[in-house]
């Protein structure tokens, strides 16, 4: 479908020809009380219908955990491109055109932009996070070197090719289809049914599919869906709403930028003895999922090193900007960059490859395998994977090779970095570790299922079809799976943490089972077979001896009154945090994988190019290899672009100024380096029992980028052995070129 | 106001429509929603199409075929053209094969971009009888994907050649010489000429089809805005939600679409596309194929035209430093009154020139080089493929033997203007041979630009960047070992190394 153009996204759907649309004003100062908003020139500009401000709405304020981000400012703007207004008009263009002319009088007050000023003003959302193990202020000064830092890691727009887009039609008493592009079905329901004050089951929110979500869906979609379930109430009319991309990118949050302040202590080997490390994350004017995005980043502070004596803290900056919000990794891959970036600074510092002071900190099988939250790692394979790479790619031969390269070389350098990746996986807030499904086989054999899963890309409703076609051994194309909705599956929660297929797959598997119960226990009435001899293979039933096809018994069994559609719930085993003690088994397993990068850089420019990229990659049994490597692949990318080209920059009184594909610059297609081996680790399971002992592969990749980075880094330290440390993410041109040149600035 | 859509016979009218209107919004109003807006700036290729029309190739009339972004051309500018889009690409129930090699490699995730990278591939599968990667790169340099990290979209275009007969046999192959005489009959008699009411406001569009024609226009309404393709000039549309009372578009006027090989100049009219002056410019300045590459994205060089990129005065446009730094000279025409001007002395200041009200670039007269002559240029952006420029150089030497005797070096992205830099031409000069070259050509560049911090750049990497661009140059001609890295089959080649 994709490839015809005719999957329809929401802003393909036909609607009806009374359908009004909505566009918002801007705030255009970042922080400023509200003296008044003219709507004047608005509610007069051709094909409007009305223009609605803060006072217009009686329950104004939304939020995934806090209710704390108004839909439409209030008495005071926060964020540069807040809302403070909406219009209602007969097309998109009509809406945009009057919210132009809409005009805020504002006194601008100071505004807190930059993560430093956060700090320094101690303009926080919440009490600052901490874990902890052994005591490393102490590790660190009797170790016998030392290191400190600080290194600044830039956040990252989603820039999913469909932007936000949500479509309300208001239907009979009260009650309200939403059709929303989320990744989060029942937030938006819940809000949707707080704002209009109705209870949760007079909304229904139907996702069909997204045009990427990336994390960027996962709570910024509620506000959208909220302002037109209000007008269609309202107006009784139905109401569309989508952001042009820069209202997007000026509305919406985005990865949480951080500042990692850093201090460590070694031994010769590199091992680390003590470390601590301050994260402060840029979190924006409102809490959103700030802290279990910061919880994660403290949890992947250590990567897969063993850490014995370790602080890390976590600081939820307030800041007058879009509220940062969920991203691929959520958080893992500034935590990660930290340590990684410690690693590389102490190689350099002792003078030796960072490979060896990885393999030196790696976490091992059964001894040095307690993270600092004190989760024991059961499954580790990082040991195993990183040498398996290093016998693949020959990589002392590379080494070699880029160091005869770079000393024939005078302006060109390369740089060469193994990383490896442990990503957690579980959604750290345990609640939301539960999924339901629902499947129906109706007479004709053929099946439908739903899930509370949605599909952005990630190829989820494959995978859980694949689950529900296995156990009836039937073909994949006897499944149907039908759009996410709120009224099929209830309570769900959102398609993150790359829990997707655990979560749903389990639950589909579930409802297979429940009805094969019934199925069975009918065959061995029916046919006095014994219940082992029952199987479902090939699109047939076995009945000991005897064999019927699949659709002629559930034919059979229809008429002799067996129920034959079944829910499924499942919820995630062994998990749990003592929020007290910061300590606990917050994930049920861990993702692996290793990556090495090859760059070339230009000492003249800072320009640089990735050469070459070669990963092995853990995802247990896969469920669908096809899609894994597209995770693989994409994810790579993704983070690729994170540090390097993706480069947010706002002005000093907090205009955001880089709000388009003009100005931020996700990876193009040249950007794909030319050798880009990807090998998923074959003849591997799950040794935590999930759903065919797979492992989740949405998020874990991206990191796999940070070698990119760490390669760039090498590659400066290869062009000058002096210049140990420093470069921030991203690393752009302009910040190589600069931390290239440290010594003449 | 007639084109020929898909594999409909008949044509197609675009009806009573804003002249403001682009192609995009037009198809996705009639249905036709397959095509998508990703950021409606030509940015992401979401939206991309093929179009095809008419030329003369070796004094025979062909269709040619090229993607373009549909989110930012006008609507009207489809009147006598053909335009593909991803609803008429397959016949009856077989998927083009493009579209099964995209199936085959996994080459769509979340699918909102596939049908943009589909046309592109199907334009590619269309004009290219061989392929490699480079020229998949740069097929594909107008298409962002957010999910699939490119990869296997690499491998469905590979993958779609292996298959491919020596003939491609898609439905528009096949009906080349039917599509043909439709067009042939479109442009017969076509007005192309409107005038659409809006809240009161009267909008014209008009698209001359001879410089006559456009003086007249022009003399009667001096006011007109002059379109070229208006890559540029539609985001005001699109982004500034601005409307043009009246529109004049002047890529049909014969006159300007002329490409003129003289004696001792290259003149290429300034309706030219920058794909169709591209061989003309790589015959005599080869270094400009790599350069040109990076300019923007394909469905960008299919339809901008060198003289828009020049009138719209753009700091940051790529071909004006180029153009300077090989002397050229505009000839611009209001009425019957030709002058011939320098380019270097075009533009005023940021968007402004000398041109007067209902003055129009006629062409663009570019000197040929001598064999002593040689063009070197460098672009330094954020992100290699379709990204705009921080700094843009092109330094233009004449040497002997390995010395250079002049020099003409000149500069984008530094000033408000595209602009030539004499005193750093006097320091290359000056100091080519010696150690000392960076620093001097630093404060060349330091008396000469104040150039501005922005999201591209900051003042001080512009200013230091450009020092190092010249001794890049001088390296470069020395034979020491520099690179390119923007260049695809140098990369490979440090890879091998």
């Amino acid at each position: 479908m994709h490839v015809q153009g005719n999957a329809t996204y929401i802003d393909d759907m036909p609607v009806p020809e009374e359908t009004l649309h909505v566009a918002f004003a801007l705030s255009d100062v970042a922080h400023g009380k509200i003296n008044h908003i003219d709507i004047n020139q608005a509610q007069k500009a051709p094909g409007v219908h009305s223009v609605i401000v803060s006072q217009d709405i009686e329950r104004l304020n939304i939020g995934p955990i806090k209710h704390d981000e108004p839909l439409l400012a209030i008495d005071e703007v926060a964020f540069y491109g807040q809302a403070i207004a909406a219009v209602l008009a007969d097309s998109h263009e009509n809406a945009r055109k009057a919210a132009s002319l809409i005009e805020a009088n504002v006194t601008q007050l100071e505004a807190t932009i930059t993560i430093e000023q956060a700090m320094s003003r101690e303009s926080f959302l919440d009490k600052p996070l901490e874990i902890m193990t052994g005591d490393a202020e102490s590790a660190i000064n009797a170790a016998k070197n030392n290191l400190s830092g600080t290194l600044t890691i830039g956040g990252q727009e989603h820039y999913y090719l469909e932007g936000q887009v949500a479509l309300a039609i208001p239907t009979e008493d009260n009650e309200m289809i939403v059709h929303s592009s989320t990744q989060n079905p029942t937030e938006v329901q819940h809000l949707v049914a707080h704002v209009l004050k109705v209870p949760h089951n007079a909304i229904e929110v139907i996702t069909r599919r997204m045009g990427g979500g990336f994390g960027g869906k996962e709570t910024d979609s509620s506000q959208l869906a909220c302002i037109c379930a209000i007008f269609a109430r309202q107006t009784l009319k139905p109401v569309k709403a989508r952001l042009s991309r820069r209202d997007d990118i000026l509305l919406t949050g985005k990865r949480h930028d951080f500042e990692a302040n850093y201090e460590v202590g070694y031994n010769d080997q590199g091992q680390i003895e003590g470390v601590k490390i301050d994260l402060a994350a840029r979190c924006g004017y409102s809490l959103d999922l700030s802290k279990a995005i910061l919880s994660r980043a403290l949890f992947h502070a250590d990567n897969a090193y063993y850490l014995p004596n370790a602080t890390f803290r976590g600081f939820l900056c307030k800041t007058n900007t879009a509220s940062n919000t969920a991203f691929r990794g959520f958080g893992g891959p500034q935590g990660m960059l930290a340590i990684e970036n410690i690693i590389e600074e102490i190689a350099n510092n002792l003078g030796i490859d960072s490979l060896i002071v990885r393999e030196a900190n790696f976490y091992q099988k059964n001894t040095n395998n307690v993270t600092p939250y004190a989760q024991v790692i059961e499954d580790n394979i990082i040991n195993e994977l990183t040498s398996e790479l290093v016998d693949e790619v020959g990589y002392h031969k590379r080494r070699q090779e880029v160091q005869k390269f770079n000393q024939k070389n005078k302006y060109l350098k390369k740089g060469l970095a193994l990383s490896p990746v442990k990503f957690g996986i579980s959604f750290t807030t345990q609640i939301l570790n539960q999924a339901g499904a629902l499947v129906h086989v109706y007479k004709d054999g053929s099946i439908y299922l739903n899930h509370g899963g949605t599909e952005m890309g990630q190829g989820l409703f494959i995978k859980v079809a694949q689950v529900v076609a296995n156990e009836f051994g039937v073909k994949l194309d006897q499944v149907k799976v039908s759009a996410t909705s709120t009224s099929k599956v209830p309570n769900t929660s959102p398609t993150a943490a790359s829990s997707g297929s655990d979560l749903n797959g389990m639950a589909a598997k579930e409802a297979c089972i429940r009805i094969k119960r019934n199925l069975c226990n009918f065959a061995v009435q029916h046919f006095g077979v014994d219940i082992e001899d029952v199987r479902f293979e090939d699109s047939t039933v076995c009945l000991g001896d005897k064999k019927m096809t699949f659709k002629e018994f559930i034919s059979l069994a229809f008429l002799n009154r067996v129920e034959l559609f079944s829910n499924g719930y499942y919820k995630t085993p062994k998990i749990y945090y003592d929020e007290a003690k910061k300590q606990g088994r917050p994930f049920y397993y861990y993702s692996y994988g290793v990556c090495l990068s090859e760059v070339i850089v230009d000492c003249l420019t800072g320009e640089y190019k990735l050469l070459a990229v070669d990963i092995l990659h853990d995802v247990g049994a896969s469920l669908n290899p096809a899609i894994d490597m597209g995770q693989i692949v994409g994810g790579f990318i993704q983070g690729m672009g994170w540090l390097c080209s993706e480069e947010l920059m706002w002005d000093d009184s907090g205009v955001l100024l880089t709000t388009g594909a003009s100005t931020y610059k996700i990876p193009a297609i040249g950007d794909t380096p030319e050798h880009f081996n990807v090998k998923i680790k074959p003849n591997i399971s799950n040794h935590e029992n999930t759903i065919h002992r797979s492992k989740a592969v949405g998020e874990p990749p991206l990191m796999l980028a940070l070698s990119v980075w760490l390669a760039i880094k090498n590659a400066i330290y290869n062009n000058d052995n002096d210049n140990k440390t420093g470069l921030d993410a991203p690393a752009s041109f302009e910040k190589v070129f600069f931390n290239l040149n440290k010594k003449i600035n | 106001m007639n084109f020929l859509l898909n594999q409909n016979a008949t044509p197609t009218d675009l009806g009573e429509i804003n002249p403001n209107t682009t192609v995009l919004q037009w198809l996705r109003s009639n249905d036709l929603v397959g095509s998508k807006e990703g950021c409606a700036s030509g940015d992401c290729g979401a939206c991309t199409a093929v179009i095809g029309e008419l030329v003369l190739e070796n004094k025979k009339q062909v269709i040619q075929y090229r993607s373009i972004n549909t989110c930012i051309a006008l609507a009207y500018s489809l009147v006598g053209k053909h335009l593909i889009t991803i609803e008429g690409l397959k016949e009856g129930k077989d998927l083009h094969p493009v579209q099964q090699a995209m199936v085959d490699e996994s080459g769509s995730q979340c699918g909102f971009c596939t049908p943009g990278f589909v046309m592109s591939l199907f334009a590619l599968y269309h004009n290219e009888t061989k392929i490699n990667l480079a020229k998949i790169n740069d097929a594909l340099s107008g298409n962002l994907c957010r999910c699939t990290g490119y990869k296997p979209i690499i491998a469905a275009a590979f993958s779609a050649y292996k298959e491919k007969p020596k003939k491609p046999s898609d439905y528009y192959t096949q009906n080349r010489s039917k599509i043909k005489q439709a067009l042939i009959r479109l442009n017969e008699n076509q007005k192309v000429s409107s005038s659409y009411t809006n809240n009161g406001n009267i909008v014209r569009y008009d698209a001359p089809t001879s410089l006559q024609e456009l003086a007249k226009i022009l003399k009667e309404n001096p006011a007109a805005k002059i379109i070229a393709a208006g890559t540029d000039l539609s985001l005001e549309i699109t982004q500034s939600l601005k409307e043009f009372n009246h529109i004049l578009n002047i890529t049909s006027v014969k006159e300007l679409q002329v490409i003129r090989d003289g004696h001792s100049e290259l003149e290429i009219g300034s309706a030219v596309t920058y794909q169709d002056a591209s061989s003309s410019l790589f015959n005599y300045w080869p270094g400009l194929e790599t350069f040109l590459h990076r300019f923007g994205s394909l469905p960008i060089r299919n339809w901008a035209t060198i003289g828009g990129n020049i009138a719209n005065a753009s700091p940051i446009g790529d071909m004006p430093p180029v153009l300077i730094a090989l002397e050229a000279k505009l000839k611009l025409r209001k009425n019957s009154n030709v002058r011939l001007v320098k380019l270097e002395d075009f533009f005023v200041s940021y968007k402004k020139t000398i041109l007067k009200k209902g003055e129009f670039i006629e062409s663009i007269v570019i000197p040929k080089p001598t064999s002593k002559e040689q063009l070197i240029t460098h672009k330094i952006s954020k992100r290699y493929e379709d990204d705009i420029s921080a700094v843009c150089m092109a330094i233009n030497i004449t040497s002997t033997g390995n010395q250079p005797i002049s020099v003409r070096i000149a500069l984008g992205g530094m000033s408000g203007i595209p602009q030539r830099a004499p005193q750093l031409e006097k320091v290359l000069i000056k100091y080519w041979n010696q150690e000392n070259l960076t620093q001097q050509a630093y404060k060349a560049l330091q008396k000469e630009f104040t150039p501005f911090s922005d999201v591209r750049a900051s003042s001080e990497y512009r200013l230091k960047v450009s020092a190092n661009l010249v001794n890049k140059s001088i390296l470069k001609m020395k034979g020491e070992k520099v690179a390119d890295l923007a260049e695809t089959t140098q990369a490979s080649h440090f890879l091998e190394a």
